[in-house]
């Protein structure tokens, strides 16, 4: 029995679902367009509702006619096997487990480069007049496509793997956004480069609040109430950032907050009901000209969901990337209690923000390749049964390494909340009111790690001694013991397993001290396809949690020796004097 | 797999290697097409586009136009007469061939048949249910025909069909060497790759690469044979695509679909023109 590894790979681009010169339609003239916003002789009509889906293969043995020609507006095309076609992944990685300062919230973005040679096209699907025009010259398909279509916006490039036989819904599938399309260069070579759709959320230009124009038509004194400002951008004044009824602003050093917004015209509008000096600042007088600037501010908010208006509400990422109910479920089961008061007074890049939310909301997201969706995961031990890797059943021959990581060891936690004023430096200690610490002595002792490895956080987004507990709390538990890292490669069967999931390994490389080989558990923060449909690499991290997350049970729940091991997984029950369960497994945590 | 028109099996060359190419061209008539899947890609040479039916039973008509098509050939030497840079040997349009390839019948059970109009309806004169999604090749006695069609039949699963062609074989006047011929179907070459467990144990086989290669040599041609009927073949297969068998008969599985790899260079072995000219030709297959 074999299998024969296939990948297709496909374009997706926007369209124009109008017809040329047709109903709301306005265009005349020649050549006609390809509906195409580049090609379009009436943008004012343009219609983006349509799209197309171009498919292509390496050329190789087989019928590809997966062709969706059902809706003549968003129609996929057979695939065509293209000569030279290449697909190389940079993998991209989870930044796991607590968030550390200095690295993005969002790990490192995965990127596909696609290469394939241009080859020859009769546009036989794809153009609705082509029975309009004439003498048209032999052409290529990339040549004409870049003709027509000057720019990538909206694009995204789906990459099917999966094997001979079958269809395009039974393989596996991942989706990236097009950042670059070069070519076709002197050896007719074409070169997409497409990133995952994260990148929409990490570009640069994310930011909250946003950059806006906005100043004082007048000078102001630091009593007044009513304020009059000057801008083109009358929308952001009234706009949602964050999820307060009235609306934060700040004016040099003050913020202030206001009621109502009313449009006086000519790019003027008046703010009613000011209350001045909000936030721990001081009310102050202002100039004419004087810049105005939206705030961000979130009361009494999961800090979790905080995290998600970031994501869908202040960056490009669409909306349907990420799944609310799941964050949901996920938040309100292990974050409940972490919840935020926190302002933002100027505009900060979204990337750096999460980092942030993440790190003090105790949870991480990523990129999942094939649900195609940006899961959160809160910083906690797994649910339920996980997967399981063997030397004798699923390590490839000759392929694991482990590497440990002493520099990322942490010993104490300081964390710096309640701060004074939202105006002053983020990372200056005495703009926080509290600062709430743990030590691992044991783990400082001159005969263990011979000294500290502080982590400070100064967190914005925590309110709270408990917030602040478990923060330190989450970050010790993952990373007291010097954490390790193994790489090992398996084969397809093992390919479900992609970044995020954790499972059990038992590899000769992990022994007790008499020499056996222990189970241990761990989580993938990287992953790749060596071999496309045939072996994948799996970079590991420890996941280690002692104990469980306990939660409430019914009254007439079994005691822990007769419940079943979902109630157990599910439930809490009381621990021993020793914090250990009868069968001697580490006790439930109250939070 | 090649079917044979039982009428052939009286004729002495029926084991002759053939190429099929000089593809019929005219109105195509289908009774009914998928959205994206006309019926007139099936007509087209290449093998990315696809022609399906909406219902079954379904058929594929073709009524030649003698103006777009290759006349029927004879082989007792005509001159030629070279008309808008197509062959044209004589008058009439003649049917000994009808081939399928880059199809999916197998898969979804579908038997189709080739028909002439006869009595008050269709006739039958080959059918076959593919029992894989190789190419198919009917050769039939050769007939004049106005129109010819082909009916798919099936349970369930509606037929993607690449390729069909309908015309008139060349029939090489000698057989392939027996010695050093290999069946067209061994050239699928195929590379493997096995994962290995760190303990030892097997765990999956893939097959990496897969292409087909065929051959087709024939010897003893004569000189005459070669200037009327194997210069023009080539000169057609630069730009075209043609169903190979080099023994119809006795290796009725060994058929490819192709196109030449490079172009075949006929060379001389023995003085005498009737028995002079061997040719080597080297196809690059398709493979469902």
């Amino acid at each position: 029995m074999f299998r024969e590894p296939i990948t297709i790979v496909e374009l997706e681009q926007p369209r124009c679902a109008l017809r040329f010169g047709e109903g709301a339609c306005t265009a005349t003239g020649s050549p006609l367009c390809y509906n195409t916003w580049t090609t379009c002789r009436a943008r004012q009509s343009y219609d983006g509702a349509g799209s197309i889906r171009w498919r292509f293969v390496q050329d190789r043995p087989g019928l590809f006619a997966f062709g969706d020609f059902s809706d003549p507006d968003n129609p996929a095309t057979n695939v065509v096997p293209v000569p030279t076609l290449s697909v190389d992944y940079t993998k991209g990685s989870l930044n796991a487990a607590g968030v550390l300062e200095g690295k993005s919230a969002f790990g490192v973005r995965s990127e596909v480069t696609i290469t394939m040679a241009d080859f020859p096209w009769d546009d036989h699907v794809g153009d609705f007049y082509i029975g309009s025009r004439s003498n048209l010259p032999a052409r290529t398909f990339w040549g004409v496509w870049t003709a027509r279509n000057a720019f990538y916006g909206n694009m995204f490039i789906r990459v099917y793997d999966g094997y001979i036989g079958q269809s395009l819904a039974e393989m596996r599938s991942r989706v990236y956004a097009v950042d670059s399309i070069d070519g076709p260069d002197s050896s007719k070579s074409v070169t997409i480069t497409a990133m995952d759709p994260l990148m929409l959320a990490a570009a640069a230009g994310s930011k909250c609040p946003e950059s806006m124009d906005v100043r004082l038509t007048e000078d102001i004194s630091a009593s007044q109430t009513t304020i009059k400002v000057l801008t083109t951008e009358g929308p952001k004044l009234t706009k949602a950032y964050g999820n307060t009824i009235r609306y934060f602003a700040r004016i040099g050093s003050e913020v202030l907050s206001y009621a109502a917004v009313t449009d006086l015209g000519d790019g003027t509008f008046e703010l009613t009901g000011c209350l001045r000096g909000q936030l721990g600042t001081v009310a102050a007088t202002g100039s004419i000209d004087a810049a105005f600037q939206r705030c961000a501010r979130w009361e009494d908010t999961p800090t979790w969901e905080i995290g998600y208006d970031l994501m869908t509400n202040h960056t490009s990422l669409p909306s349907h990337f990420i799944d609310h109910d799941q964050w949901e479920e996920e938040g309100g089961t292990y974050l409940p209690t972490l919840r935020s008061t926190a302002t933002i007074t100027s505009p900060e890049s979204v990337a750096d923000l999460m980092g942030e939310v993440c790190q003090q909301g105790m949870f991480y997201i990523w990129w999942d390749d094939y649900g195609q969706t940006v899961p959160m995961l809160a910083v906690r031990p797994p649910k339920g049964a996980v997967a399981r890797l063997t030397t004798g059943e699923n390590i490839l021959a000759g392929s694991s390494e482990l590497r440990r990581q002493p520099d990322s060891l942490i010993t104490r936690v300081f964390v710096y909340y309640g701060q004074r004023n939202p105006t002053a430096s983020k990372t200056e200690p005495t703009n926080y009111s509290v600062v709430s610490g743990q030590i691992e002595a044991d783990v400082e002792h001159p005969n263990a790690a011979n000294g500290p490895r502080e982590l400070s956080i100064f967190a914005r987004f925590v309110n709270t001694e408990a917030h602040g507990v478990q923060i330190t709390q989450r970050i010790l538990n993952r990373y007291d013991e010097v954490p390790r890292f193994l790489t090992v490669r398996v084969d397809a069967q093992d390919r479900e397993l992609t970044v995020g999931k954790v499972c059990d390994v038992t590899t000769r490389e992990l022994v007790d001290s008499e020499g056996r080989m222990i189970d241990m558990r761990w989580q993938v923060i990287s992953w790749e396809e060596v071999k496309p449909g045939e072996v994948y690499l799996l970079d590991l991290q420890t996941y280690d949690y002692v104990g469980f997350f306990a939660a409430w049970m019914a009254d007439d729940s079994p005691d822990f020796a007769d419940a079943t091991d979902e109630q157990r997984a599910d439930g809490a029950f009381w621990a021993g004097d020793d914090g250990l369960m009868p069968d001697g497994s580490h006790g439930y945590l109250w939070q | 797999m090649i079917i044979l028109d039982p009428l052939l099996l009286l004729d002495g060359s029926v084991n002759h290697p053939v190429i099929c190419a000089y593809p019929m061209r005219g109105e195509i008539v289908a009774s009914s097409a998928a959205p994206g899947f006309d019926a007139a890609f099936a007509a087209d040479t290449s093998t990315i586009k696809f022609w399906r039916p909406t219902s079954l039973p379904a058929t594929w008509q073709l009524t030649p136009d003698p103006d777009l098509s290759y006349l029927s050939q004879e082989d007792d030497g005509l001159v030629l007469q070279e008309d808008e840079g197509r062959i044209i040997l004589s008058d009439g349009l003649v049917l000994s061939y009808v081939g399928l390839a880059a199809h999916d019948l197998a898969a979804n059970g579908v038997t189709v048949a080739v028909q002439i109009p006869g009595g008050e309806g269709w006739q039958t004169l080959l059918s076959h249910s593919p029992e894989d999604n190789s190419p198919i090749l009917f050769l039939l006695a050769a007939r004049e025909i106005e129109t010819v069609r082909l009916q798919f039949t099936g349970p369930d699963g509606l037929p993607t069909v690449g390729i069909i062609m309908m015309g008139e074989a060349t029939v090489f006047p000698q057989q392939t060497s027996y010695v050093g011929r290999r069946d067209i179907f061994d050239g699928i070459e195929e590379e493997y790759s096995t994962t290995l467990s760190e303990g030892g144990n097997f765990i999956a086989r893939y097959v990496t690469r897969k292409s087909q290669t065929f051959n087709l040599t024939v010897s003893h041609i004569s000189e005459e044979w070669k200037r009327v009927q194997l210069d023009p073949l080539i000169e057609h297969l630069r730009g075209g695509v043609a169903f190979v068998a080099d023994r119809p008969w006795r290796a009725p599985r060994s058929v490819g679909f192709g196109q030449l790899a490079s172009r075949p260079v006929p060379e001389r072995d023995l003085p005498n023109a009737r028995i002079s000219v061997t040719v080597s030709m080297d196809f690059i297959g398709h493979v469902s």
